[in-house]
């Protein structure tokens, strides 16, 4: 535990400071630095005074409204009392946070508050982590002057699938109203009514919006409770442990919380404040937030199951285990190694995946293992063609000049990559590029904004290396040559680009964003050194921050993980990049740049894709070790072609949490654990390797995916020598994959995420004609006399999260919620109340 | 009497017609300022004439429009706060429906002295039969070129648009009316920056009131230091009070600066209803503390006064009040107008309010509890100067002053608690 500051209540706020200014001030006759604009606030709880708080939130716009950080700032000219959290620091001020009257204060803002709370912490779910709860003690009196009949009552209700709001319990901080607006840019909660009649709630009196449900969490009180964990659990029966999502390849930290052998609810940040000190601080999505009960689903299965005829009979481990064995060794004795396929899903950890090959290669000796990924999806062996360009993390994103987004919809597929873009281009003003053919909300943050024909994409790359064929590519697009010219302009006249691309980008065009560093460099030769030195003072800073601060380690008290920065910061260091260009490419699942990176691809073997391996089952392929992935549900519009090819196999092995379509074909199915229940690490699309913690015992009789690899290959005589740890799979992946090399579990827990770095592709092996070549036949075959159908490319958003997560959302009774009794049919009214 | 803004009421609204406000003298004052005077020229008359706002803070007006900044990337905004929703007061009223030109003179004079070119008229959505005087009298001025392009050959150019509200008080408070007027919630914004810097729509903005706009064209006509020798030395000109209450004759009289309040009572409003005798005045509107019979006979009507006695001038609508009158009740009423139209955004504002008028309910109804009387007090005192804007301030001064003025009133509620006199009978 990093040690706990004296005033502080809710974290420990040590910044790092020394790139900035700072001013001296004094606090309570205390002489202290703080950096140079901060508000009163954070530097008075930087230099361990703590200043009680409802409305202020570190990054979101300043409201003032609880009166609860009030200071005497010691300056004639200012006789009234000040809001510290609306104030900046200024060079020799000198303010007092602890005299008699600001306590009288506080304490009468607390009896104001209580004056018509229910006070019902019994019934309430946010009792335990209720900042109400905790300023009362802390800053309140011991009795109030309120009488039961000064209070008016309001009735608690549910106002969208996922949020339960009591308006008696609120304290009208707008931190909800305000994360709505400026976090995800849905105003989908706003206030309603006026004075003491004052509540949250919709416009319409329903909520519409993604549910993210971040609302809930900056919630101070119980105003606003999530619907899942309503009455279901108390927070100080709450086991916290941190880990990382399962669901889009951003990779955000949970915190997730567990009763007994329950894993009750997943949040960014608890009611004190603790997050779990990810990538993504203290937000969170709808899906990484509500889909934990997937998790326990009645569905899951608890215990291997054996083909007997028509039907797939529960067994035991050893059985099962000894079957497949048995089997495996035959065909592989019978047909050769190579007539054994191995398809992993995209969403296991680096450690699953690299048992699986190991599998692949040192006990069926087939060169057929991949991971599942389909045709349409980012080609990562071009983009890694000639080494690997500058890949972005959020913080990258956080910290762009221009952010160029090509395809996707991260709104929907990556929600915290979604967040990052508007942070940016909020708070740091960054330029925001959008190319795409499908609607997003992202165009609302747009500078410039392209709404291209389907499919073109590929010559908007076109465009930004080669000047000449810009007319040529901006017909091709479907968007005015100026347009295409003004976007071309910002971009090579730019600092720090980060290109966010979709799985829109295709073939030659992925592989020619390699190209874009040389072509649209930095526009003069200082600011080219400018740059240079900028980063490598930031690298020196960093170098020196990190041996001064000292790390937490898991062993001490790995559940109560409370970080330094449970916010972003508009005043943290920008981070910097070697390059101008940096790519963040958002790949589909969770761990698909793990997968590739630790080898689960069948490109060097001369292997066959996954794709590939079912079409040639009964073929070349006689036997399919499918581990996590349903095949079948996944062949859009094919479905009934895979399933007549998998029955053509003479063996089907699947590993799953669930009886997929793929599953109920299988000879024999094991049971597996998901992500709350496996520990090992895995790679988001920033190449940040994290380490995924486990939350619970396994479901049933499930056992993680390399355990079962590792003991099958046992019983066919290959020992991969894990001696049944974790730790040794990692040292082993960390000595065979590049770039990992040096990295461990116990450092991977020290340092959070971290950033995986592969040599820069080397601009003179690129053959540049050759790119550009395919590129431009790439463009040519771009169909120009396609109208752009609006309406079927909007019908088309929203609609790819299902395709992808087929199991979790059939699983999870929240995506799919049966709805209080007439509520579809009538919406409630929205609160008015009679004044 | 002297008569400078009132000088065309005894027309009866008929210089709502452009021709009949130039031949009493209108529009004079308008080409003058754009002929004779730079804009600066403007700003310093103004200052001269040490006019304050008359809106109810009565800060110097100069002084505000020095503060907008010559230099703006964003177009500068002058507004007009016609939310006149102070109880007790209705000076504005009067000044829009009976003399509309004048006011619209005036904010193309002070337009012309900020470097603005568009200035709003944001009207109490109450006053809808005033708005549409004021549409009326605007289409007339850009009919005869005195708004829009290029008036009067100047080169300047103004336009002008009238914008009611929805009716809630707190939009009276000049940084709500710029929330509201851009089609937010009116709640008040945070200050600093000021509107003045950062106003409309992030653009530098002067926000003044209809009476103190609708003088300029006097300044300009007469001169700065004319006006001031109207009033007193630090509170120059005359002002509108709206006298109400428990008086002979209630209306709107216009009177010099330094005017003592009782001969405003006795001579203009015709004495005391009934001959009855005076116990309380509230001098300037329902914010401003309350006060007695021997503090009304001290008092004469300027800033310097006012404040010498512990009240405000604030919006300048003279509640007068005679011995029937049970102060209690007229404080509960106040604290009820200010429970409804707390905005809601602060703490002490929204649950203060409330709770100090559930105390009054239940005193109302002779539940009080001893101690109560001592709760109103503290529970004023705690929103005294801790609140976002000065609606708290606005709602916690005339309790405070009623139960240190009048604590008799207050008692008796108390004295006489029904659920005791029940008890004592059985």
């Amino acid at each position: 535990m990093r040690s706990n500051n004296a005033g502080c209540r809710f974290g420990v706020c040590q910044r790092k400071t020394d790139f900035m200014e700072t001013v001296k001030l004094t606090i309570n006759g205390q002489e202290v630095t703080a950096p140079k604009g901060e508000l009163l606030i954070e530097a008075c709880e930087m230099n361990g005074v703590y200043l009680p708080r409802f409305c202020h939130y570190r990054g979101l716009t300043p409201q003032a409204s609880c009166r609860m950080c009030v200071v005497r700032v010691d300056n004639p000219k200012i006789p009234k009392l000040q809001t510290a959290c609306t104030m900046p620091v200024t060079d020799g001020m000198a303010v007092t946070t602890d005299s008699q009257e600001i306590e009288d204060v506080r304490a009468a803002m607390i009896e104001f508050l209580l004056s018509n709370h229910p006070v019902d912490c019994p019934v309430c779910d946010r009792a335990g982590e209720c900042e109400l709860q905790d300023q009362t003690y802390g800053f309140g009196e011991d009795r109030t002057r309120s009488q039961y009949d000064d209070k008016d009552n309001y009735l608690e209700r549910q106002i969208s699938p996922f949020i339960y709001n009591d308006p008696q319990r609120c304290v009208t901080c707008k931190r909800c109203t305000r994360v709505c607006e400026e976090w995800m840019d849905e105003n989908a909660i706003t206030v309603l009514n006026r004075g003491a009649s004052t509540v949250i709630s919709a416009f319409s009196g329903w909520v519409e919006c993604s549910d993210c449900g971040n609302c809930v969490d900056v919630c101070p009180t119980g105003t606003l409770l999530h619907v899942p964990y309503k009455y279901v659990a108390r927070p100080w029966d709450l086991k916290q442990t941190p880990t990382v999502c399962n669901f889009c390849s951003d990779g955000c930290s949970v915190l997730a919380g567990t009763r007994g052998e329950n894993l009750i609810r997943n949040v960014a940040r608890d009611g004190r404040g603790r997050t779990a000190g990810g990538i993504n601080h203290d937000f969170l999505c709808s899906l990484g937030r509500y889909t934990v009960d997937f998790v326990h689903s009645k569905d899951r299965l608890d215990r291997p199951m054996i083909r007997r005829g028509e039907h797939l009979i529960p067994t035991t481990w050893d059985d099962a285990l000894q079957h497949v064995a048995q089997r495996l060794g035959e065909l592989k004795a019978q047909h050769g190694g190579d007539s054994v396929g191995v398809i992993s899903a995209a969403r296991l950890l680096n450690e699953d995946q690299f048992t699986l090959r190991k599998f692949a290669d040192d006990v069926l000796q087939t060169k057929h293992a991949e991971y599942y990924h389909d045709d349409d999806e980012i080609d990562l062996a071009s983009f890694f063609r000639y080494g690997a360009p500058t890949i972005a993390t959020q913080a990258h994103l956080q910290n762009a000049d221009t952010i160029l987004l090509i395809g996707s919809d991260p709104n929907e597929e990556n929600p915290l990559t979604a967040f990052s873009i508007r942070w940016a281009v909020r708070q740091k003003a960054a330029r925001l590029i959008t190319v795409n053919a499908m609607p997003s909300r992202l165009e609302r943050q747009a500078n410039i904004s392209l709404r291209v024909r389907e499919g073109s994409e590929g010559a908007f790359v076109q465009a930004l290396l080669d000047d000449a064929k810009l007319n040529d590519a901006a017909a091709a697009l479907g968007v005015k040559a100026e347009d295409l010219q003004a976007v071309r302009k910002a971009v090579a006249e730019s600092g720090r680009v980060v290109v966010v691309f979709g799985d829109e980008l295709r073939g030659a065009a992925v592989e020619a964003l390699a190209l874009l560093e040389s072509a649209l460099a930095a526009p003069s030769a200082e600011a080219a050194d400018a740059a240079k030195k900028a980063y490598i003072d930031a690298l020196q800073r960093q170098v020196k921050s990190s041996n001064s601060t000292q790390k937490p380690s898991i062993n001490e008290n790995p559940y109560t993980y409370i970080v330094e920065h449970p916010t972003l910061e508009v005043g943290a260091e920008p981070v910097r990049t070697e390059t101008k260009f940096s790519f963040l490419p958002l790949v589909r699942y969770s761990n698909t740049m793990g997968a590739g990176l630790v080898g689960m691809h069948s490109d060097d073997k001369g292997g066959m894709s996954a794709h590939a391996m079912i079409n040639a089952a009964g073929g070349g392929i006689k036997a399919l070790f499918i581990a996590g992935e349903d095949v079948v549900s996944k062949a859009n519009g094919e479905a009934s072609r895979v399933s007549t090819q998998l029955a053509k196999l003479d063996f089907l092995v699947v590993q799953d949490m669930f009886l997929t379509e793929t599953a109920k074909l299988a000879d024999v199915v094991f049971p597996v654990t998901s992500y709350a229940e496996a520990q090992g690490t895995q790679v988001n699309n920033g190449m940040q390797i994290q380490f995924v913690r486990r939350a619970i015992p396994p479901v049933g009789q499930a056992r993680p995916d390399w355990m079962v690899v590792n003991q099958l290959a046992k019983l066919m005589g290959v020992d991969f020598g894990y001696q049944g740890q974790l730790k040794t799979i990692f040292k082993q992946i960390a000595d065979a994959v590049p770039g990992c090399a040096g990295l461990s579990h116990n450092l991977l827990v020290n340092e959070g995420a971290t950033q995986i770095s592969l040599p820069q592709p080397e601009q003179s092996k690129i053959n540049r004609a050759d790119v550009l070549e395919r590129l431009a036949g790439q463009v040519a075959k771009i169909n120009r006399n396609v109208a752009v159908d609006a309406a079927a490319l909007t019908a088309k958003a929203g609609t790819r999260l299902k395709q992808r997560y087929p199991q979790i959302t059939q699983h999870s009774e929240m995506l799919t919620p049966e709805l209080p009794q007439g509520v579809e049919a009538a919406a409630p009214a929205p609160l008015v109340f009679p004044a | 009497m002297t008569n400078v803004l009132t000088n065309r009421f005894h027309l009866k609204g008929a210089a709502c017609d452009i021709q009949v406000y130039e031949q009493h003298g209108g529009y004079k004052a308008l080409p003058k300022a754009l002929k004779e005077f730079k804009p600066e020229q403007i700003t310093e008359e103004v200052k001269k004439s040490v006019l304050r706002g008359r809106g109810g803070a009565g800060f110097p007006t100069g002084m505000k429009w020095s503060f907008v900044p010559k230099e703006s990337k964003r177009p500068k905004y002058l507004v007009c706060n016609a939310d006149e929703s102070e109880p007790g007061t209705g000076k504005d009223r009067d000044l829009m429906r009976f003399d509309p030109h004048q006011l619209i003179e005036g904010m193309i004079i002070a337009g012309y002295a900020l470097s603005s070119n568009t200035s709003y008229i944001y009207i109490r959505g109450e006053y809808w039969y005033i708005k549409e005087i004021l549409e009326k009298a605007v289409a007339q001025a850009y009919a005869k070129g005195y708004l829009g392009k290029n008036i009067l050959g100047s080169g300047f150019d103004h336009d002008l648009y009238v914008h009611p509200g929805a009716g809630a008080y707190i939009c009276g408070e000049e940084t709500a009316l710029l929330e509201s007027l851009e089609g937010k919630r009116g709640h008040p914004r945070l200050k600093p920056p000021f509107p003045a810097v950062v106003g409309l729509y992030g653009g530098p903005t002067v926000v003044n009131n209809v009476e103190t706009l609708a003088v300029v064209p006097h300044i300009i006509l007469n001169g700065g230091e004319w006006y001031k020798a109207l009033g007193t030395e630090k509170s120059g000109g005359t002002k509108l009070f709206t006298v109400s209450g428990h008086v002979n004759r209630p209306g709107n009289y216009e009177v010099p600066m330094g005017y003592p309040l009782m001969s405003l009572i006795n001579n203009e409003c015709g004495g005391m209803l009934g001959g009855r005798k005076l116990k309380a005045c509230i001098p300037g509107g329902s914010s401003v503390p309350i006060l007695n019979a021997e503090d009304c006979e001290k008092m004469t009507l300027d800033y310097e006064s006012a404040a010498s006695v512990g009240t405000m001038l604030g919006s300048g609508g003279v509640i007068v009040m005679d011995e029937t009158t049970d102060i209690f009740e007229t404080t509960r009423n106040v604290t009820h107008f200010y429970k409804h139209e707390s905005c809601g955004w602060c703490t002490p504002c929204r649950e203060g309010t409330r709770w100090l008028y559930k105390v009054f309910e239940r005193m109302h109804r002779y539940e009080g509890r001893p101690g109560d009387v001592e709760l109103l007090y503290d529970l004023a005192d705690k929103i005294l100067g801790k609140s976002f804007c000065a609606l708290g301030d606005a709602a916690a001064m005339p309790v405070q002053s009623a139960i240190k003025k009048f604590r008799e009133d207050f008692e008796r509620r108390i004295k006489h608690n029904i659920v005791q006199i029940q008890k004592a009978a059985d």
